[in-house]
């Protein structure tokens, strides 16, 4: 017999102590046979185990608040870690308009702007958090992405594509008007 | 349901394929012609053994034309001051020029030159079986040439009379003497016993000696002579009886000898009343004269003609130019040389063509231009047919043109592209004979409501003027005026509303005379029009008074001695795609856009002046010069948007074609402008540009210059360039640029836009628009644009005629010659017939894996 066999323990210390038995493995039922020490109130000692373990459990609530933040912020700031990545990317992709540097540029618009509209499904699973305190990651998470989106942009700027100089709005500008016609003679 | 979205959705595509038409094909003789003239022939004569008709023409061309359909089969370009000699049997052509007594020798099959040499000749050249012979300049000699290999060996043989001509007879040479009013014909190289005389073999009842006999002609052994009122023709070489050519009352008498033609002589007779009679004279197999039938002749208009022995052909030269050839009464060709004499050419838009792009622009401007085109499209879906769905190249009407030419011997033409090679002249109006000078433009375009287009045509004479307006499509005259006088300018004034006809105004003492028939109400507003001069010294600005008088607004002082060559403006039909011109880093300059703006070229001594002015106000914009420049200076001159380019002859530092561009801009700062209103005056001062200027050296001379012009201006305006190598080119617009930057070898060019500097323009073949062909003289070029963006139609003319279509910037807007419309109708065809079959076999399919 294995030491390791979960009976086997439970039945030897249900022996050793003889004062409390198992009658299962999910329901724990105690049973006192023997007095207890001279001027030891069971009572009290319950009471105090009950509050113990109040306390406990607030503890670990605690904890994992702290820890599914921890995760929240984690997730909030992993877009950061792309920015290196994306930006050798967009810088070796070079400038020209060919399908390899406009598909790069497509995705680095385009999964930014997926990420930030799918946030709240992003923050799913630490949802039982308080929303106020959520709140806070998922704003960082989309500041984030709009900074893998800057890249994007300045790809775009580098391309030509943005329209940020005279030249790109020449086309609306209305030509001057000359009052006066003039006819010249024939040859 | 579904299977019917696809069956329309498969006519749809076939539909916009069908119409899908747009390839552009560079294939010779595809959407482009050339017409190769020769001139006005002076001389000719038709050789029987090659059926071909050898020419002489003033513009000192030697050809060869086939004398069954009228090409030509060769063409070479001989000095002035030539005569030519055939060697009918051994078919060998001479040349001698006159002046530099410069013998040359062709084969006349192929127009190649066998033998060239400097030869000491005299007059009255006649051809022999082996050269030519020729009186020398003692008149007591006469020199005979003949071919040997590869030069003329000269044989001269003394006379013993003083002689007065050479004829040939065979391999026999003869010479002519004139004694006591009789000739006498000897055989070169015989004693004076064996002369006979012209007088021997006519009866005595018709001369005496010493009376009123006239010899009026002695060439190559024919006489013309007369006595009173009887012209008589004999051969006195040979005996026979004098044939009388005409026996009435004439006044006087003229003759035309065409030099290389044996025994052809025109006469014209005009008698009392000043009617010409017309008769020409030949030699019949035995060497006696025969008069030619000349009853299908147009007396009077005939320069020259000439004709088979047997009479079976004859050709002949009207005063225009024109050449005609019989064969026997039946007309076997024309050609219309008077085409070479070009005063003014241009192009006319065909109706339909303007019709469907307006269509288009109009498309453009709705909402949905997407639907408003698939909508044209199944509305021309009845009238598509399988055939022409198939078909895989038609390009319609998209690159043809109506090509307009008013010739200075009076003449109109339009040449219709769309026809074929052999008959391009739509229509010929011969509308003023022998006027002093000649002028034509197009006075009206055709529109959607006035669906005419115009041509003016004046033809001026010492005294007075006639005035023509001609519909361009069918060559019906509108309109005809005959002015007493001749205006000094003529103006035209450009209608308002587009049901009306532009309006021609005649300047003649400062009074303006609308000369049109309609008035002026329907046009623009003269009261801020100026109206621009130029003379010899001036130029001026007029404008025009309420009474339609002209007053002098300004006038720009040139000094006595400076003469005015050229003046250019910019086209005013012209599209300027841009305000600005874009520079590498994404800034602008922005482009001085004045179009009242002039260049005028003047010339003082040996300095070109430039000086461009805003033709409102006169006031001067830019001025330059070129010194030390030769006597002449082969001026040529465009300008386009804020853009002038000019060539000449220059010394310095040797002498060579020098090509000046100048670029017109508001400001010399990137994205800056002149701080103006929108609405400029051209009597602001402030408005003038800032200049940038660069000199280049082309190694061809030019002779004409032209700029491509299209629809929307989108596309590259490159420089077409008429050239003394008898070629047409273009060269692109870039290698014009006068910001192209000057860099130290190996330097990086900074600006990707701009060509680095060189000084002398790449003159590749790829820049020669025809191809292999020599079209001669293109003193003129004219370009239009097509339907599509990217093509322009280019018509040169000046001697030959050259037409074709250029794609500046590529074909951008149009498939490539490797698309195959039919195989992807096909393989539509096929897919579709594919998705119908296979679709309920995929219904069954997903029916049993249900089931299992």
């Amino acid at each position: 017999m294995s030491i390791n066999d979960e009976k086997y323990w439970i039945k030897n210390f249900a022996k050793a102590s003889g004062a409390a038995t198992v009658t299962s493995k999910k329901t724990k039922v105690l049973t006192t046979d023997a007095c207890g020490p001279a001027g030891y109130d069971t009572a009290f000692n319950m009471q105090m185990s009950k509050k113990k373990q109040i306390s406990e459990n607030n503890a670990i609530k605690e904890a994992q608040q702290v820890l599914i933040m921890k995760k929240a912020w984690e997730l909030a700031t992993s877009p950061l870690k792309q920015v290196p990545m994306n930006a050798i990317m967009a810088y070796m992709s070079g400038n020209s308009l060919q399908i390899f540097s406009i598909t790069m540029t497509v995705m680095l618009v385009w999964n930014p702007l997926k990420a930030i509209t799918r946030t709240r499904k992003s923050f799913q699973p630490f949802i039982n958090a308080t929303y106020q305190k959520l709140m806070q990651p998922m704003v960082a998470y989309v500041l984030c992405q709009c900074v893998l989106m800057l890249i994007a942009f300045f790809k775009l700027n580098w391309m030509g594509l943005l329209p940020t100089t005279t030249s790109d709005w020449i086309a609306w500008e209305k030509p001057r008007e000359f009052t006066e016609h003039v006819v010249h003679s024939i040859h | 349901m579904a299977n019917l979205l696809v069956l329309l959705w498969s006519l749809a595509l076939g539909c916009l394929f069908s119409l899908t038409d747009a390839v552009l094909v560079n294939e010779i003789g595809k959407n482009d012609f050339a017409l190769q003239l020769v001139g006005r022939v002076q001389q000719m004569h038709i050789d029987h053994s090659t059926t071909s008709v050898y020419v002489l023409s003033d513009r000192h061309f030697l050809a060869s034309l086939g004398l069954e359909n009228g090409e030509i089969k060769w063409r070479q370009l001989v000095s002035p001051e030539t005569s030519v000699f055939v060697n009918e049997g051994a078919n060998l052509l001479m040349t001698l020029e006159r002046d530099s007594l410069i013998a040359s020798l062709w084969n006349s099959k192929t127009g190649s030159l066998l033998l060239q040499k400097q030869v000491d000749c005299g007059t009255n050249v006649v051809p022999t079986s082996t050269g030519f012979a020729c009186i020398n300049q003692d008149m007591h000699s006469v020199a005979v040439f003949s071919k040997q290999n590869s030069t003329f060996s000269v044989k001269n043989i003394d006379t013993p009379t003083e002689i007065i001509g050479v004829g040939v007879d065979g391999d026999d040479i003869w010479t002519v003497s004139l004694e006591e009013d009789d000739v006498h014909a000897l055989p070169l190289g015989q004693s004076a016993v064996h002369s006979k005389s012209l007088l021997a073999n006519v009866p005595a009842s018709k001369h005496e000696k010493g009376s009123d006999l006239k010899i009026h002609l002695l060439w190559q052994g024919l006489v013309i002579w007369s006595k009173e009122n009887t012209v008589y023709a004999q051969q006195p070489i040979i005996e026979s009886e004098p044939v009388k050519l005409f026996d009435g009352a004439w006044k006087s008498l003229r003759l035309c000898v065409h030099d290389n033609v044996r025994a052809s002589v025109d006469v014209y007779l005009s008698d009392e009343n000043d009617s010409a009679v017309f008769l020409s004279v030949s030699v019949d197999e035995q060497g006696r004269p025969i008069v030619i039938n000349t009853s299908v002749l147009p007396v009077g208009k005939l320069t020259s003609y000439t004709f088979t022995e047997n009479g079976r052909y004859s050709v002949h030269v009207l005063e225009d130019g024109t050449l005609e050839a019989f064969a026997g009464d039946k007309q076997l060709w024309n050609r219309e040389e008077s085409m070479a004499y070009v005063a003014d050419s241009f192009m006319v838009g065909l109706p339909e063509r303007d019709e469907l792009s307006k269509l288009v622009q109009q498309e453009e401007s709705h909402s949905f231009p997407f639907f408003s085109r698939l909508m044209r499209h199944l509305k021309a879906l009845p009238q598509l047919s399988l055939t022409k769905i198939m078909e895989p190249k038609g390009q319609s009407d998209a690159f043809d043109s109506i090509l307009i030419i008013a010739s200075t011997t009076g003449n109109l033409f339009a040449l219709d592209t769309r026809q074929n090679q052999k008959s391009y002249i739509s229509w010929k109006k011969v509308l003023a004979p022998y006027p002093s000078n000649v002028r034509s433009w197009l006075l009206n375009p055709a529109t959607r409501d006035y669906d005419v287009a115009v041509v003016a045509f004046v033809a001026e004479y010492p005294n007075e003027t006639i005035y023509f307006e001609l519909n361009a499509f069918t060559g019906d005259i509108l309109f005809q005026e005959r002015l007493p006088y001749t205006p000094e300018d003529y103006f035209v004034i450009e209608n308002t509303n587009n049901d009306t006809r532009s309006v021609t105004v005649a300047a003649v003492n400062n009074a303006a005379i609308v000369i049109t028939n309609k008035g002026l109400e329907a046009n623009r507003s003269l009261s801020d029009t100026v109206f621009t001069r130029t003379r010899d010294h001036i130029v001026s600005g007029l404008v025009l008074q309420p009474d339609l008088t002209f007053i002098e607004k300004w006038r720009f002082p040139f000094t006595e001695d400076e003469q005015v060559l050229k003046v250019v403006k910019r086209n005013p039909k012209e599209m300027i795609p841009s305000v600005a011109r874009v520079l590498h880093n994404r800034n602008v300059i922005y482009k001085y856009l004045d179009p009242n703006m002039i260049t005028v070229f003047t010339k003082r001594s040996n300095t070109l002046h430039i000086y461009v002015l805003n033709a409102v106000s006169g006031a001067l914009l830019y001025s330059t010069k070129h010194t030390n420049l030769p006597e002449s200076i082969n001026l040529q001159a465009v300008m386009s948007e804020n853009w002038l380019l000019y060539s000449f002859w220059s010394d310095v530092p040797n002498l060579s074609t020098k090509v000046v561009s100048a670029e017109f801009f508001e400001s010399d700062k990137p994205n800056e402008k002149l701080p103006l209103d929108n609405y400029v005056s051209g009597d602001v001062n402030a408005y003038v540009p800032y200049v940038v200027t660069q000199s280049y050296i082309m190694p061809k001379d030019i002779i004409s210059m032209g700029l491509t012009n299209t629809a929307q201006g989108i596309t590259s305006r490159d420089v077409l360039l008429g050239l003394s190598t008898q070629q047409l080119a273009m060269l692109a617009q870039p290698y014009f640029n006068p910001r192209r930057p000057l860099l130290p070898p190996k330097a990086k060019n900074k600006d990707s836009t701009l060509i680095p500097y060189e000084p002398v323009l790449p003159m590749e073949d790829q820049t020669v628009l025809s191809y292999n062909l020599r079209v001669y003289n293109l003193t003129q070029i004219s370009s239009h644009p097509s339907v599509y963006e990217s093509t322009t139609l280019v018509f040169a003319c000046g001697h030959d005629i050259f037409y074709t279509k250029v794609a500046p910037s590529l074909p951008f807007d149009m498939l490539s010659t490797a698309f195959d419309k039919r195989q992807l109708l096909l393989t539509t065809f096929a897919i579709f017939l594919g998705v119908i079959f296979t679709r309920p076999m995929v219904r069954l399919k997903l029916l049993k894996q249900k089931w299992y």
